[in-house]
This record gives structure tokens, C-alpha cells and sequence, in this order.
């Protein structure tokens, strides 16, 4: 009885824990990708702790920012220097929301005063407060 | 940025109290040897027996309380795990302006400071400006009638720490609009000295038309100062009980909680509150990381979420209105901003908006302290100003 062909699973639908990766090195970027994955072989085992810590870093990346990731998102990220920032509770770079509308022209005070007049226009202005 | 005048000394003694009891965190600030001590707890407490378990079997876990008018109360962010006790949080509404949960904050936080028992205090305590006018007698008149009603101003606490109660005879309150602390926090040093505050071109970066935007856990107050005189038009709508941190941050993000863990039924906003401050003091995942009804979840990314619609709300809804109204700075006061600035300096790079880190004499104030620090120095200011 013939064995049922299993079938494989979609791009990025595995669940086998394993990934395997040809580089194609007549493209010079490829090219030099693969050598520094020679250099990271030795010692054994290191190259998967830069891979995973890789990837981890952008799972952290978009947990934090909420930004959801994709190749072409992480290779813009990456060129425009966005991923390597001063890190802590910072946000994505990202357009004001269409809801915040400025206006063109707007009607700024064009009579000031010095620090001292504003203190003691402030003082006595917050004087009934006291008593 | 530099202080008028080298003489700083002290005009505020250690018996006059800045209280800002918020709705979010309730704290209070005095003068020692030139520099500001302070205390603060998150406003809520419960009620509790403190009594202890008579045996060794180990370390038992203890909550600060107090006794105070006849109850004993449990306060601190160690309080949500070790009680069934309802949590009294009495947030947002004018009643709780010199109600007894009110004063209750206040006194723990003055004892908590160690001020002496028997001192008689000056209290600066501030209230929401649009409800100054209502809520403003009613606090005055509730502090200075005292625990006996008898118009004594006397006050009786004692902490869990404490061999013997503490009385404090308050003999004068001062109301003031929240807000007003923060722009005397940019505008006069401790000693009450006027601080210059030059942009470019030289021109003071207060004058002009400017508003506050203070961002609390309550309201969100907005009013204009115009060259330093307050508008009062502005004053008597300023408040507005929909746009702080309880209703934009910490009930979205309990509501997500509760879609996760549908059963953590005794969660409450203030126990958000207190997973907020742990994930804003370290704000990495694993502070964001907590265990609710046996279930681990992570709050982060419904904390950013939230934290960006609230910034979209406050830009929408208040900020673009003042800069259409010919504001020419905004003056950040409240911890609320801490959530949404980084947003905010994005979205306007062309405005003026005065943050603490900006100038030297208020760069170490955190935003939720820059109203209670202020009340000081307006305090001092207003004392130099009545010297001859």
C-alpha cells in the first residue's frame, strides 16, 4: 500500500523547529551574507545565538512599537536606519494621525511681555485665590 | 534659565504644606534646609484589621495603614493583594474634594513625611480650575472645622510605624487652581525668584498667550494665561472630566485585561494604575508581564496602543484647538503627558511646548510632581513679593 504523500506546509506555516538556508552566491549581497556565516560557524553553535538573536530582536521590535513585520518593512526599517535607535519607550516613526489638522494661518500674540511683568501680572492675578 | 538673583534664601517654612492629592496619586511636598521633601501613595485605600497571625511559621505580609477617624485603612501599592475589603478609590467628583478621603491622603502623606506631631500647618491643597468655584470653600471649610467639626483645624492620624496618634492643627488653606503650580514651577525658582526663560530670539517663552494642558489622572484642565494674567473665561470651562489617564488609559487597558482574563472580575483602574507606573519606570516586556487568575499575560502592546490613542485624542480634541486659537505655547503639567509626549513632539516640531527637561531648575521634576513642587514656589514668590 502506497504511503500517503505528506504534504508541505506553506511558507512560514512549518512547526518542525528546523529551517535550512542556500545562499545564492553569484549575488554578490548573498555573496557576502554567506561569508560572514562561515565566520560566525566557530565556535560550534554560535552562529544559531546571532540568528535567534536576531529574529527575537524584531519579535521584541514589534511587540514594543506594535508595528507588524514584514520583509519588506524590516529591509525598509534597516535602510533607513529605524531599527538601530536609542532604544527605551520610543515610538515608530510615523505620520501625524489625519484626524490633527493644523490650520494654514492662525493669530499669534503679537504683544509680549517680560519675565518679571508676567510674574507679577500672574502673582496678583492668582492673589484672590488666597483667602 | 537663570534665576533674577543670587539671594535664595528660604522663605517657606517646613509647616507650609503643598498637598496634591489627585486622583491618581495623591502626594504632599515641604521646604527642609532649602530643598523639597515629598511623599506619595496612589489614591485608594481599604479597609483593614492589621492584625497580626500569633505564630513563627514565617514572614507575613504586611500593608502600611493608618488609623484615622475611628477605621483603620489600608494604603499603598501593597494593599490590592492582601485585602478582600472593597477598594475605595472616590475618584472624580466634586464631593471628594474635603471629603474624608480627600484629607485622609493628605494627612497620611504629611506624617509619612514626619512632620512633627503638634505643628500647625499651612496647607496649599489645589482643585480642578472649573470647579474651584464650587469645591474651592468646601475644602477650606472642611480642613479648618477639624476631626470635631468644632472649627479647631486639628486633625488626629497615626501610621502603622507610629508608638502614639500625631495631631496637626491646620491653621490656613490655600486653594489654587491645578495648573498654577506648574507654570509658578517654570516661572520661580524655590526661593520665589523670577527664572527667565529667553527662547532664541530673546523673547520669554511665557509671554504671550499660553496655555496649560495639565494631564491628570481625573481631568484634563486646559486654560490660557495671557502675559501672565489668567483669562478668566477660560477658567470656568477648563475642566474636563473625560481626558485623563482613568478614562483614556487606565479603563481601555482594564477592559483588554478583562477580554483576556474574563474571570479577574476584582480588577479595578487602580490596580491598572499601579502595572502602568511599573511598566513606565522600566518599560521593557517583562514589566509589562503579569499574573491574573492563574493566567500570565503581557499588557505592552495594549498599553502602546492605548498610550497612542490617547495622544491622538489629547492632539485632536485639545491641543489643535489652542493652536488654532492663536496659542503660542503650551505648558505640560500632570503625569498624564508622561504617556503621550513622545508622540506629541513628533506630531507638532514647530510648536512650542515647555516640558520640564527643558530648563535646568526643573529638570528633576517628574510631570506628576511639577503642580505640588510649583504650589511651593508660588508660595515663596508670593511671600518675596510682600516683602518691603
Amino acid at each position: 500500500m502506497p504511503r500517503p504523500r505528506r504534504e508541505k506546509p506553506a511558507n512560514g506555516e512549518g512547526e518542525g523547529g528546523a529551517i535550512s538556508l542556500v545562499f545564492d552566491l553569484s549575488d554578490p549581497l548573498e555573496r557576502e551574507a554567506y561569508e560572514m556565516a562561515k565566520q560566525l560557524a566557530r565556535p560550534h553553535g554560535r552562529r544559531k545565538h546571532v540568528i535567534v538573536a536576531l529574529l527575537y530582536g524584531l519579535s521584541m521590535y514589534q511587540k514594543r512599537t506594535g508595528v507588524e513585520l514584514n520583509t519588506d518593512v524590516v529591509m525598509a526599517m534597516a535602510l533607513s536606519g529605524n531599527l538601530i535607535g536609542e532604544g527605551g519607550l520610543d515610538t515608530p516613526e510615523r505620520q501625524r494621525p489625519p484626524t490633527l489638522h493644523e490650520p494654514t494661518v492662525v493669530i499669534s500674540s503679537a504683544e509680549k511681555v517680560s519675565a518679571d511683568e508676567f510674574a507679577s501680572n500672574f502673582l496678583s492675578s492668582m492673589a484672590g485665590f488666597l483667602d | 534659565m537663570v534665576a533674577k538673583s543670587t539671594h535664595s534664601a528660604a522663605l517657606i517654612d517646613e509647616n507650609i504644606i503643598s498637598s496634591d492629592a489627585g486622583n491618581g496619586w495623591a502626594a504632599c511636598y515641604r521646604v527642609v534646609s532649602g530643598k523639597v521633601k515629598q511623599h506619595g501613595i496612589p489614591h485608594a485605600r481599604a479597609r483593614v484589621t492589621g492584625a497580626k497571625l500569633d505564630t513563627d511559621i514565617g514572614a507575613q505580609n504586611v500593608a502600611e495603614y493608618a488609623d484615622f477617624m475611628g477605621q483603620r485603612y489600608g494604603y499603598g501599592d501593597g494593599i490590592w493583594n492582601l485585602t478582600d475589603a472593597p477598594i475605595d478609590l472616590h475618584q472624580n467628583t466634586a464631593r471628594r474634594y474635603g471629603g474624608n478621603m480627600h484629607i485622609f491622603l493628605m494627612l497620611v502623606n504629611i506624617a509619612e513625611m514626619n512632620v512633627k506631631s503638634g505643628s500647625e500647618l499651612t496647607v496649599i491643597v489645589p482643585a480642578p480650575p472649573g470647579l474651584l468655584n464650587e469645591v474651592g470653600p468646601q475644602v477650606k471649610k472642611a480642613i479648618l472645622a477639624g476631626e470635631s467639626g468644632k472649627n479647631d483645624g486639628i486633625w488626629t492620624i497615626q501610621l502603622r510605624k507610629d508608638k502614639k496618634p500625631r495631631d496637626y492643627k491646620v491653621v490656613r488653606v490655600i486653594t489654587l487652581p491645578e495648573g498654577a503650580g506648574a507654570i509658578a514651577a517654570y516661572r520661580f525658582n524655590l526661593a520665589g525668584e523670577v527664572v527667565d526663560l529667553k527662547d532664541r530670539g530673546g523673547v520669554d517663552m511665557l509671554s504671550g498667550r499660553i496655555a496649560v494642558l495639565d494631564l491628570g489622572a481625573g481631568t484634563g484642565d486646559t486654560y490660557t494665561v495671557f502675559n501672565g494674567n489668567l483669562n478668566p473665561d477660560s477658567i470656568a470651562h477648563a475642566t474636563d472630566d473625560k481626558a485623563g489617564v482613568i478614562n483614556n488609559l487606565l479603563k481601555p487597558i482594564l477592559s483588554d485585561v478583562l477580554t483576556a482574563v474574563p474571570e479577574a472580575r476584582h480588577l479595578t483602574t487602580a490596580h491598572i494604575d499601579s502595572y502602568l507606573r511599573r511598566y513606565v519606570t522600566t518599560p521593557t516586556a517583562e514589566s509589562a508581564t503579569l499574573r491574573i487568575a492563574g493566567k500570565n499575560i503581557n499588557i505592552e502592546r495594549s498599553i502602546l496602543a492605548n498610550c497612542e490613542r490617547y495622544a491622538e485624542w489629547i492632539g485632536a480634541n485639545k491641543i489643535d484647538p489652542l493652536w488654532s486659537a492663536g496659542t503660542d505655547a503650551i505648558v505640560e503639567a500632570g503625569g498624564g503627558w508622561m504617556f503621550i509626549q513622545s508622540w506629541i513632539r513628533k506630531w507638532y516640531p514647530d510648536r512650542l511646548i515647555l516640558s520640564p527637561e527643558m530648563f535646568a531648575h526643573t529638570r528633576h521634576m517628574p510631570l506628576y510632581d511639577l503642580n505640588g513642587i510649583g504650589q511651593l514656589s508660588f508660595a515663596a514668590a508670593i511671600m518675596r513679593q510682600q516683602q518691603p
